[in-house]
């Protein structure tokens, strides 16, 4: 454990190195924070409430998004893509550490700067939308935890497994393509799945996409039940175990074949 | 000039030579286009659902503005979006070294060095959409506002050329900064829905800063009537100062270059 606690520490100082990455990140996420707000206001128009969601809950909505996402959203696709495409992974392979270990705690290292530049863009925003944000401390929040740690193992998993595809085909940016596109409708990004069909809703229900983002921001909006939140965490650790036995699976198959291009 | 168009016409049957070489690739790629495009549409039924207009745009309306961005940005994809994001890696990486020494302008090689031909596919079907949604919906309301129409669209094309081009400038003075062309992609996005959304203060600050976003905007709000046809003018008297900084910003760069390795 104490080399990936090495690597951990590592990407932390990294995380603050590079400051113009931070500063640019601190642009992309104000406006990514502050456009769709002001689209759902314009949605919303004279209404109070759009199934169950009132403005203020919409607006709380969106801004919450970066504050999970940056907890929880992995790049290990890219990371596992391009180690394999240049072939990096070879060094990797030869060494006593556990590969996709390593991927994790080097993630886990950038996020520990993040969430603060979130909490600094919030500030910024607040006297904006104070109007509208609204956050309250309920009983609901002791299940925000574990909450977060299954959505990030989920995103992790999903993330890693679509980047082993690049074991199998050169090319695999579409790989990435459909994840991304199926990440940022199913899971909540564009709009709460409320607002979708419900026979749309209940096929989403089924998949990890719920817990990836939309279940935490409901537990700290209190939009839904203890027994909803027990649900998508069952279903969520059944998905972990699904995922851990096929990302394994791949793993292996796809290191006897790795021939180390890129080299 | 004569030698610029000889050599863009290699670096076209280049362009070429590399999509015969991933055949299966391209069909993929435009397979993927179809599949986004979906999704763009799929969110514009998700926000209509609850409304019949944002911002005093109607449903169509957007769909054009989703139909014009995209065809701005795969346009921009085409000609400029395999060269500009490679401009940081050509400074760390020395490149750059090499393309100075040759008797061609700089900014030409950095710029259209690689053609994207499987681009031209997208911008194919963003055309023949375009194309069905004006004669289906009736946008057009003269000649006069579909040729301004068209005339923004490439002034779109070139707001977008000078944008990354200052933002990768940057990468001269910055060593790590490979995430700005992800940066700038991130808030062009935002131009697929209508501006008029915001109020006018942080209206004037997009324009000021980010001006990528009105890049879509400007046409589709003319050929809609939205804006007058004379705000044309100004539109392209911006595109060109925003062209003339963004070029004088690259010789500012490369005067004081000094190598980085090579």
């Amino acid at each position: 454990m104490g080399k990936y606690l090495a690597e951990f520490k590592f990407n932390i100082q990294a995380s603050f190195a590079y400051r113009g990455v931070i500063i640019l990140w601190i642009i992309v996420t104000f406006l990514q924070v502050a456009v769709l707000p002001f689209v759902w206001l314009s949605v919303y128009g004279t209404q109070d409430s759009i199934v169950g969601f009132s403005k203020s809950m919409m607006i709380t909505y969106f801004v919450l998004i970066p504050c999970i996402d940056v907890l929880v959203q992995s790049w290990a696709d890219f990371e596992i893509k391009d180690d394999i495409k240049e072939g990096r992974l070879n060094t990797f392979l030869i060494k006593p550490i556990n590969y996709l270990l390593r991927v994790f705690w080097v993630e886990n290292g950038w996020k520990v700067s993040r969430p603060f530049i979130v909490i600094l863009i919030v500030l910024l925003l607040y006297p904006f939308i104070h109007t509208y944000f609204q956050l309250s401390l309920h009983a609901r929040l002791v299940w925000i935890l574990p909450a977060i740690i299954a959505s990030r193992f989920l995103n992790f998993l999903i993330s890693s497994i679509i980047g082993m595809a690049a074991f199998w085909t050169v090319r695999s940016n579409w790989a990435l393509q459909i994840w991304w596109a199926l990440q940022t409708l199913a899971a909540g990004y564009v709009a709460p799945l409320s607002f979708y069909p419900p026979n749309i809703q209940k096929i989403i229900s089924y998949t990890p996409f719920p817990m990836l983002l939309q279940t935490p921001i409901n537990i700290i909006l209190d939009n839904i039940s203890t027994e909803q939140i027990v649900r998508q965490l069952l279903l969520a650790s059944l998905w972990i175990i699904i995922l851990l036995i096929i990302s394994n699976f791949l793993w292996k198959k796809g290191v006897r074949k790795t021939e180390g291009i890129g080299m | 000039m004569k030698k610029y168009f000889r050599i863009y016409k290699v670096f076209v049957e280049n362009g070429i030579s590399f999509l015969v070489q991933y055949r299966h690739d391209t069909l993929f790629n435009l397979f993927m286009h179809l599949v986004w495009m979906g999704m763009m549409f799929l969110i514009v039924e998700i926000l209509f659902g609850q409304t019949n207009a944002i911002a005093g745009w109607s449903k169509q309306e957007v769909y054009m503005l989703t139909l014009i961005w995209t065809l701005i940005g795969e346009t921009y994809i085409t000609f400029f979006g395999g060269n500009l994001p490679e401009i940081p890696d050509t400074i760390t990486d020395g490149k750059l070294d090499n393309l100075i020494t040759k008797p061609v302008n700089t900014l030409f090689l950095v710029s259209t060095k690689f053609f994207l031909v499987r681009a031209t596919y997208r911008v194919c079907t963003e055309l023949i959409l375009i194309g069905w949604l004006v004669w289906q919906f009736d946008f057009a309301h003269s000649l006069s506002a579909i040729l301004s129409c068209i005339l923004l669209t490439l002034c779109g094309v070139m707001i977008y050329y000078a944008s990354f081009l200052i933002a990768n400038t940057f990468s001269f003075w910055l060593l790590r900064i490979d995430n700005i062309n992800d940066a700038v992609d991130t808030i062009s996005t935002f131009g697929r829905y209508p501006v008029s959304v915001f109020p006018l203060t942080i209206r004037a600050s997009i324009f000021v800063f980010a001006p990528i976003v009105f890049a879509s905007y400007a046409p589709v709000a003319v050929l809609t009537g939205k804006w007058p046809l004379y705000t044309s003018l100004f539109i392209i008297a911006f595109t060109i100062i925003l062209c003339v900084i963004a070029v004088k910003f690259w010789n500012f760069a490369i005067k004081r270059y000094t190598s980085a390795s090579s």
